[in-house]
């Protein structure tokens, strides 16, 4: 049984609604205000931890403070069914910018800035003067779309179509009706697009950047590409979204979201207190997660809570993660190793015998010199909300220096047999102090330190192999270690990856620690090329 | 044409063409005031409801991206006929002609819903067109086979088919509330000015139907259409779709856009 009232995606709730929904924090108002500024902003988190959301209610607020601030909201998303299937990057291109271009004139017609062209009006006034304006925005989208549609390339792209045309259009727009600038919410920013159109979009981004054009970007951790030419902490501000679970305020306000989507569940939820704030807890920050357990567990009551809690973190979250590998089929090693990880070292780890203490640690640690792959491994389980990246550059035990991640609450107290009494007694001694640790060089990380670059095909990843043949001397390494690799004959990315940090050991001056940086550095340069 | 004549006849008819012209410059004069008082209620329509006329005019003009789209159809007549009828309607709301602007208003729903319908049978159709048929309003909205029927719905668009009880309660919602402003039944009587004055209540009403109104009649169109397009026709109403109904499980569903997958 579910509940028909509860949503589990921002897009489920009516737009002119979501306000009815927003159960505001200190955290949520400094993004949304952030989100209205004229800064490029990136926002990050995993799946169903609200990006959409937030979106939606900036959108909602410039809505209705439009005639004091005149700041024009956009919201787009880029979709599955009207995605340009292309490696053509100019034709790519220009179906983002028509894309773009649709959704800011659409957005002027509704406030009455821009008339339509399709209008009654000027079918039932004859010799009327009040023809729909022609605007520039309008004839650009025209030639952008005959631009992307026409197959000729090679003719329709010498056009001069760009995105300072874009700019300029919207620059004039701002102009004539007085507008502030136009803020451009872009939700699922790079989810739908195979890696190379990303880092595509993000240059666009980038390039689409003027006092104009705000440009906002929801993306998921671990899946997005950025590429070379944009920089994050140069081209734009990241916000990390998440729902910090140790907040004083954390239980009442998922209370409150869970009472706002569905009054009729107030009374099962006071009685079953401990149960409700076992599946926040478990659910870890993500509402999304919150909202399909309790809609799974209904009748709400301790037991049904129980069951969802085992069936939800032993498998589906799981089953959910894994299903990422048919999509990013390069990756597939890398997530289903970052599973194994989890599940067959980190939580036995930390399984307390008879007895013995509950070991009540949800943080792990990873040394910075951790094989890339290791990372990238770990990236991957934070887009799928099993872990959170809390904190870099923190130091742990003897000063080594790495990044520490929050466990999903739910996959560990899941695991046991009453996990409702496991997750309350956890909560009572959670701290972000205690942190299980792992080093440069752990056990675990054997099978997955080096890409095996032996299996990849070169037909089926043209941009890979690209990578492969670039000269290590593009590596981000010291001139030291670039020179010690040319010295060993592996000058090129694809004869550093063939080879092993003990062969790169073979170099005089060459140790652990830096045969560690020569690896990471040929593995980076080819991680986000492995799914094309 | 005046004939010239002489003497007294000549005199009764220069008194009657100046009888006449009086009349004509009353007759303009009293409509000028009418004019001038629609003209006054257009201004303050206009700066009372600015935000839901323009809302009303972004999905008029979604509507009016649809009909491009179809416009070599047999049934488009029919629909670009309906829209001039909507165009008068909102002319008639702003002007405070506000009955007629419902009467207009439910003639937009009825002929627009009648020609998406209709369009699935060419006979009855072109029966309907030429008058030789007459198809009611009840058969249009029927449960069993009319357009919001689980039948039509799962033949023409069965990613539609979790949405289309509402929106056929929806559909006969906007009608109904026409019907008693047109016919004039005690509430809705008492609601209307007696004058052309603006009067928020009523105005703002008719903006909220209107809206609804369209809202529906696009998704009509989606359920009917969107099937039979090719990709350049789905990018084409593609933003209007996305635009109005970003939380419809059949909107989603089409456009490719996420959605929960709740078997896993």
């Amino acid at each position: 049984m579910t509940s028909a009232d509860l949503n589990f995606r921002t897009e489920d709730i009516d737009p002119r609604e979501i306000g009815e929904f927003f159960v505001e924090t200190e955290t949520d108002r400094a993004t949304i205000e952030t989100l209205k500024t004229k800064r490029t902003v990136v926002i990050q988190g995993a799946r169903g931890v609200g990006k959409s959301f937030l979106l939606r209610v900036t959108q909602s607020e410039l809505e209705r403070d439009f005639g004091k601030l005149r700041i024009l909201p956009v919201y787009l998303t880029f979709n599955k069914a009207g995605l340009l299937r292309t490696t053509d990057p100019e034709r790519f291109k220009h179906w983002m910018l028509a894309k773009i271009c649709n959704r800011v004139m659409r957005a002027a017609r509704q406030k009455g800035l821009v008339s339509s062209t399709t209008t009654v009006f000027s079918s039932l006034v004859r010799d009327s003067s009040d023809e729909a304006v022609e605007h520039r925005l309008t004839q650009l989208e025209e030639a952008l779309e005959a631009s992307w549609k026409s197959r000729e390339s090679q003719v329709a792209f010498d056009s001069g179509l760009n995105p300072e045309s874009i700019t300029d259009a919207i620059e004039d727009l701002c102009s004539a009706a007085d507008l502030r600038r136009v803020v451009l919410l872009i939700d699922e920013a790079a989810h739908v697009f195979i890696p190379e159109q990303q880092r595509q979009f993000f240059t666009l981004i980038r390039d689409l950047r003027t006092p104009y054009v705000s440009v906002k970007a929801a993306v998921y951790p671990g899946v997005t590409y950025f590429g070379d030419s944009f920089q994050m902490s140069h081209d734009a501000e990241l916000i990390d979204v998440n729902r910090d679970i140790l907040d004083d305020e954390y239980l009442q306000s998922m209370r409150e979201m869970v009472a706002r989507q569905d009054k009729t569940l107030a009374t099962a939820i006071e009685r079953y207190g401990e149960a409700f704030d076992a599946l926040a807890y478990s659910a870890s920050g993500n509402p999304r997660i919150l909202m399909r357990t309790i809609s799974e567990a209904l009748p709400f009551n301790s037991n049904n809570v129980q069951k969802v809690m085992r069936e939800f973190y032993r498998i589906k979250i799981w089953s959910e993660h894994t299903d990422l590998g048919g999509r990013y089929s390069g990756h597939r090693e890398l997530i289903d190793w970052g599973r194994e990880f989890i599940t067959r070292t980190v939580l036995p780890g930390l399984d307390s015998a008879k007895g013995e203490e509950l070991d009540a640690r949800v943080f792990i640690w990873i040394h910075r010199d951790a094989p890339a792959s290791v990372r990238e491994a770990l990236r991957l389980l934070c887009y799928s909300g099993i872990l959170h990246e809390a904190g870099t550059g923190l130091v742990a035990t003897r000063g080594n220096i790495g990044t520490r991640y929050m466990l999903n609450v739910g996959t560990r107290t899941g695991r046991d047999s009453n996990p409702i009494a496991m997750t309350t007694k956890l909560r009572r001694a959670i701290s972000i102090k205690k942190m299980v640790e792992f080093g440069a060089n752990h056990h675990a990380y054997a099978e997955i330190s080096r890409i095996d670059v032996s299996q990849i095909d070169p037909g089926q990843n043209e941009l890979l192999e690209k990578q492969l043949a670039k000269s290590v001397d593009g590596l981000v390494l010291t001139s030291f270690c670039r020179s010690k690799l040319k010295e060993l004959g592996f000058d090129t990315v694809g004869k550093a990856l063939a080879a092993s940090e003990e062969d790169f050991r073979k170099a005089k001056w060459v140790g652990e620690v830096r045969s560690r940086q020569m690896m990471n550095a040929a593995t980076e340069a080819v991680l986000e090329y492995l799914s094309g | 044409m005046i004939i010239p004549a002489d003497g007294d006849e000549g005199a009764a008819l220069n008194q009657a063409h100046t009888a006449l012209t009086s009349t004509l410059s009353l007759v303009r004069s009293s409509m000028m005031r009418l004019h001038e008082s629609c003209r006054k209620h257009i201004e303050e329509i206009t700066s009372e409801l600015q935000g839901p006329m323009e809302n009303v005019l972004a999905l008029e003009g979604d509507f009016g991206d649809w009909l491009s789209v179809i416009a070599k159809r047999p049934e488009a007549e029919q629909l670009l006929s309906a829209h001039r009828d909507f165009g008068i309607a909102f002319y008639g709301v702003s002007s405070g002609l506000y009955r007629q602007a419902f009467s207009s208003l439910r003639s937009f729903i009825e002929v627009s819903v009648a020609a998406i319908y209709l369009s699935s049978t060419e006979l009855k159709r072109r029966q309907w067109v030429s008058g030789k048929i007459d198809i009611s309003w009840s058969a249009l909205t029927s449960d069993d086979d009319g357009i919001y029927s689980k039948a039509y719905v799962e033949a023409f668009c069965p990613a539609a088919l979790g949405e289309h009880a509402e929106m056929r309660s929806a559909l006969r919602r906007c009608y109904r509330r026409c019907s008693e402003y047109v016919h004039g039944n005690v509430e809705t009587s008492s609601l209307l000015p007696a004058s052309i004055q603006f009067d928020l209540s009523v105005a703002n009403e008719w903006l909220i139907v209107a809206n609804d109104a369209l809202e529906v009649v696009v998704h009509c169109l989606m359920v009917r259409y969107f099937g039979e397009f090719d990709a350049d026709q789905r990018l084409r109403v593609e933003p209007a779709l996305e635009g109005n109904f970003p939380n419809l499980a059949s909107v989603r569903k089409l456009l490719g856009l996420p959605m929960e997958d709740n078997s896993k």
